[in-house]
């Protein structure tokens, strides 16, 4: 049942391709100076960076509809971004300010935007995937053709849930994709430590009876045209898809990473196939951009992200009284001693 | 008013629900097909049939993180544990995504689920089928605990419970699903967060909740022939917890005794009997005591077994030490 | 087999007790009947006996130290037995004494005195077992609760020791004050109480009297000053009245003409028909009303406590309405029927002993009113007049008043008003 993509195949249009470059770019940039706020210590507890899979999330939640929903794990920086978050509540929320896109309290690896259908990063390894099988159950259940986006790691296939909740998405035809991001190294082990097969498309696929495809993921439109397939095959009421996405993190697990497990060269290779700088090539063949308007882009970004580390700074943090806000929809009563 | 049986007060309240709001749905292990394993809800997949009445696999990591994720779209799934001993293979969705979904997202999305199934010391279920889980979840915020004692909170609290827009584990006890008793017809709700007083009296105040108060009212019962008034108050939400009836009752009574079908440390009585200390320490004229299960894993065999519950034995003496009549 | 003496039960309702001080010591010879130790029971300092003859072996216990009833004590050895060799095989079971007040013999160290297995309770180490809810109780109902004999568990003080110990009115704290001065005892003799010990809970009269009396004895600072007033014109008036007032069946009281005079002097001496307002804490908030109207309160003694209702505007009435009213407002006191309005406003009270043959006492203040009158009997007594001694007809009276609003001379003025119209009856026609 697998199939991998090779030959890329133009399926979006100039605005489109161009808009998702932006997007690429954004999620790097962003991310970049969020490891600079890191390190300076504004940003605290863990920070895992998107950076190298970019084209991902972008190819793929680039091809959702509005009414569409799409939820990940903890490395979730970029998805939100692609979404369409705005990068001013995403950096407030690095900050753990009131203003953050989770007003502070989930931090960098638990962002949220209901109004995107966007439900969320989540921290613990493969405990979103029945989650979203759940939104996708409550797709059907309300008669909608709206699909769910699902993405975690290598590591996270290796959870009970994931075969839980594949198992039942598989039997009773929920509209939900499952994109494992194979980023080759689950935290610090390399995928023939955790796996015994080193074929992803082979544990989510037929087990489930659902298709599985694998996908260059640093090629934004490959990782587009796939998406589209599975997304048309959801709305058809045939079931959900499994897309284990091939990708490589320039950067470590998290920003406390020594990264031991794999050699200066290794990373020096990948990055030549850069999905940011595959596109622009592609993108500047075409003749859809030149080099000033790719300059003036990079430019906006900049402002744009420094525009977002003032508007976080300036942010005011929570109050004290904030600790005890949305923890319930009903009244809340802490239960203390005094 | 209509006399029912527990379990069949429960199976009426989904039912209205369902009837009510067709984003209810059941889902579980043998819940459609099969009426359920204890056959609470017996009759609800004729009814209502296969799209909300939901058989699963034995997943319950998965399908109580497919109920949670339907419910933050807007679904009001009730999840039904086939025993609550099997929530413990969903612990993390339970802890980890419907307790903090809303908290962490800054209040963006909720989960309004309900998480029921029976619980208990059943009788020669043995460690792993025993489990009584009420003090574990009672301590995450963001969870609200009930357990009914009577056919009628089994109804009004079950209602409460689905019509809530917190998640709510509702714990029930596998021994009570037979207890009869009455119900009122339809749409009567009994609140989250109220205690109710069972039975008035002065000289020392009994908390309590689910199967234990039928052995707290046989002690009450006893011991007002000895001219020992017991004021008898039925939990019935373990979060959040009715202190103001608590408290109106013990700074009345200045004693107390709390009697649970749970582990002694750090159980419910534990937490209770704190929060008592610190709100009405002058008021109490002896130590609060509490009758819990014995300190072991449930054992096998039926004696045994029997010899760690809460007894009315057990409880009447222990009324008897805070009212200084053993001495 | 050496002779283990345990703690006796000297007092019937004793559960413990402490030797508040040995008598005998290590090697001393005791025969039947010989008085070993001095013992502190819940009640009091008890000489407990031997019931038999040998030599002191080993003392168990310290003074001082709270033991359980049965406890171990001391060890006798027979006739015929080493107390040495005794003392050896008997050690451990019992508390050693501490080293500090252990007679004479074996010095046992300290440290064993809390290893022992002797409940060592309540008032022993200083530290007070009592619950919390009768620390309370007795906080505030102004009892030192180390006063208090303890029967709960180890000794605590539980609710009902504080409310029996309140109900006895023995106040004075005697366990705890005889503990200090042991009584002289020599030969006991065994007192059997008839019936048992009750304890009467507080009824809500009582509990308001509790709390009103406790107010005022720890917010108003009170002085007292006593005058003695002839009555013996108020006698003689009083005798002539009545028989004019025989045909109505109306009896005019000593009491009545206290009443009249009283009303009179308040209107003359406003500084005494005063209510203090205001706290303690915050003074400068503070202030005195003195009030227009003179409402005499009239403390009446009812089963359980006693009731105070207000004869409103008592200066307007004349002796035969004041007896008229007072009347009715005594019986419905006495039934319990009266009103709110009967029972406030009071701007002064009167607190009559009279009819009990007191000769002086002292009333504590009904807050927030500045000043009371204890009024005790009329009697006869031997007085000088001019320099003569003669007999009189003499009552005391003693003013209470708040400090705070009422200083001595100002009492003293309303009193000599009091006197002057008790002496000269008729003087209140003025």
């Amino acid at each position: 049942m697998s199939q991998v993509q090779t030959a890329p195949r133009t399926i979006v249009d100039r605005q489109t391709a161009v808009k998702w470059l932006r997007q690429m770019h954004l999620i790097r940039r962003f991310e970049e100076r969020a490891a600079f706020l890191y390190q300076s210590q504004k940003i605290g507890g863990f920070c895992h960076l998107y950076n190298g899979q970019e084209a991902c999330a972008v190819g793929s939640i680039g091809m959702l509809r509005e009414d569409d929903y799409l939820i990940t794990a903890y490395r979730d920086h970029g998805h939100a971004l692609a979404r369409g978050m705005d990068p001013k509540p995403a950096m407030a929320e690095l900050l753990g300010k009131s203003t953050g896109c989770s007003t502070g309290k989930g931090g960098s690896m638990h962002f949220f935007e209901a109004e995107k259908n966007f439900l969320g990063g989540h921290a613990i390894v493969g405990s979103h995937i029945p989650l979203a099988t759940g939104v996708a159950f409550a797709a059907k259940y309300k008669k909608t053709d709206s699909v769910c986006l699902c993405y975690f790691g290598d590591g996270a296939i290796n959870q009970g849930s994931f075969h839980e909740a594949l198992n039942m998405a598989g039997m009773w035809k929920l509209p939900a994709i499952y994109y494992v991001e194979n980023n080759l190294i689950a935290m610090g082990t390399q995928l023939e430590r955790s796996s015994a097969v080193l074929d992803l498309t082979v544990r989510g696929g037929d087990p489930f009876k659902m298709p599985a495809y694998r996908v260059d993921a640093n090629d934004v439109e490959q990782v587009a045209e796939i998406t589209q397939l599975a997304i048309a095959r959801a709305r058809a009421g045939e079931g959900p898809t499994f897309i284990e996405a091939i990708t490589y993190r320039f950067r470590g697990h998290s920003m406390s990473d020594p990264q031991k497990y794999r050699t200066k060269e290794d990373l020096e290779k990948a990055k030549q196939r850069d999905p940011i700088l595959l596109w622009e090539n592609r993108l500047l063949q075409r003749g859809w951009i030149d080099e000033s308007s790719l300059e003036q882009m990079r430019d906006e970004i900049k402002e744009e992200v420094e525009a977002a580390i003032e508007f976080a700074e300036n942010s005011p943090e929570p109050g004290p009284e904030d600790l005890y806000t949305n923890i319930t929809v009903a009244p809340y009563i802490p239960q203390e001693s005094d | 008013m209509p006399i029912l049986a527990y379990r069949d007060a429960l199976n009426q309240a989904m039912a209205e629900e369902m009837e009510r709001d067709d984003n209810v749905y059941l889902m579980g292990e043998e819940v459609a097909e099969y009426n359920g394993a204890y056959k609470v809800s017996q009759g609800l997949w004729e009814r209502f049939g296969s799209r909300r009445v939901i058989d699963t696999p034995i997943s319950e990591e998965g399908f109580a993180g497919i109920g949670i994720g339907s419910a933050m779209v807007g679904l009001r799934p009730i999840i039904e544990f086939m025993t609550f001993s099997f929530s413990l293979v969903a612990i993390d969705q339970i802890l980890n995504n419907a307790a903090n979904m809303r908290y962490m997202s800054g209040g963006q999305f909720s989960v309004p689920i309900v998480f029921r199934g029976s619980s208990g010391m059943a009788g020669c279920l043995a460690a792993t089928h025993s489990h009584r889980l009420e003090a574990i979840y009672s301590h995450f915020p963001g969870l609200t605990v009930v357990m009914p004692a009577t056919a009628a909170d089994a109804k009004g609290l079950l209602k409460s419970s689905i019509r809530s827009d917190d998640p709510v584990i509702f714990i029930e006890h596998e021994n009570l699903y037979g207890e009869k008793g009455e119900v009122p017809d339809g749409d009567v709700l009994t609140p989250i967060g109220k205690a109710n007083v069972v039975r008035e009296g002065s000289d020392v105040t009994l908390l309590t909740y689910s199967r234990s108060l039928i052995n707290t009212l046989a002690a009450a019962e006893q011991l007002a022939g000895e001219g020992v008034s017991a004021e008898v108050i039925d939990l019935r939400t373990l979060r959040p917890l009715d202190l103001d009836t608590i408290l109106t009752s013990v700074v009345k009574t200045h004693r107390c005794v709390i009697i649970e079908e749970n582990w002694p440390y750090c159980g419910i009585g534990a937490g209770v009997a704190d929060r008592i200390y610190q709100k009405v320490f002058d008021e109490l004229d002896a130590p609060i005591r509490r009758v819990t299960v014995k300190d072991a894993p449930i054992p096998y065999n039926r004696n045994l077994e029997a010899s760690m519950l809460p007894t009315v034995d057990r409880i009447v003496a222990k009324i008897n030490d805070v009212l200084y009549r053993n001495a | 087999m050496p002779i283990e003496v345990k703690l006796a039960k000297v007092s019937p309702t004793m559960e413990s007790g402490q030797i508040v001080k040995w008598l005998v010591k290590v090697g001393d010879k005791v025969k039947e009947g010989d008085t070993i130790a001095e013992v502190q029971t819940d009640k009091a300092v008890m000489p407990m006996e031997t019931f038999d003859e040998g030599t002191v072996a080993r003392i168990d216990v310290a003074e001082g130290v709270d033991i359980p009833l049965g406890a171990r004590i001391l060890v006798l050895a027979k006739k015929g037995e080493d107390p040495k060799q005794v003392a050896e095989s008997v050690g451990g079971a019992g508390a050693a004494p501490s080293a500090a007040s252990a007679p004479a013999a074996s010095a046992a160290p300290a440290a064993a005195v809390s290893a022992a297995p002797v409940a060592v309770a309540s008032h022993a180490s200083g530290r007070v077992k009592s619950s919390p809810l009768a620390r309370k109780i007795a906080e505030s109902a102004g009892v030192d609760i180390a006063s208090i004999p303890g029967s709960g568990p180890a000794g605590r003080i539980v609710r009902a020791d504080v409310e029996a110990f309140v109900a006895n009115g023995t106040k004075a704290a005697p366990a705890a004050a005889v503990a200090k001065t042991p009584a002289p005892v020599a030969k006991a003799k065994v007192f059997i109480p008839l019936g048992e010990d009750q304890n009467i809970p507080l009824d809500r009269m009582r509990q308001a009297i509790a709390r009103g009396m406790v107010a005022a004895k720890t917010q108003a600072p009170e002085i007292h000053v006593t005058v003695d007033i002839r009555m013996d014109e108020v006698v003689r008036v009083r005798e002539r009245l009545n028989k004019a007032l025989a045909a109505e069946g109306v009896k005019l009281s000593v009491g009545d003409f206290v009443t009249k005079a009283v009303a009179m002097s308040l209107r003359r001496h406003p500084a005494v028909n005063a209510t203090f307002n205001g706290d303690n804490a915050n003074l400068a908030q503070a202030y005195v009303t003195r009030h227009a109207a003179v409402n005499v309160g009239i403390a009446v003694a009812l089963d359980g406590g006693l009731i105070v209702p207000v004869l409103r505007n008592a200066d307007m009435y004349g002796l035969r309405d004041i007896r008229v009213e007072s009347e009715k407002l005594y019986e419905a006191a006495r039934s319990g029927r009266l009103t709110a309005d009967q029972m406030s406003g009071g701007t002064f009270t009167i607190s009559n002993l009279g009819m009990y043959g007191v000769k002086q006492f002292d009333a504590v203040l009904a807050l927030p009113q500045v000043a009371i009158l204890a009024v005790a009997s009329a009697e006869k007594r031997p007085i000088v007049v001019g320099d003569q001694i003669t007999v009189g007809t003499m009552m005391s009276v003693t003013l209470t008043a708040d400090h705070r609003a009422v200083d001595g001379a100002s009492a003293a003025e309303f009193l000599r008003s009091l006197k002057g119209f008790l002496e000269e009856p008729t003087a209140m026609l003025l």
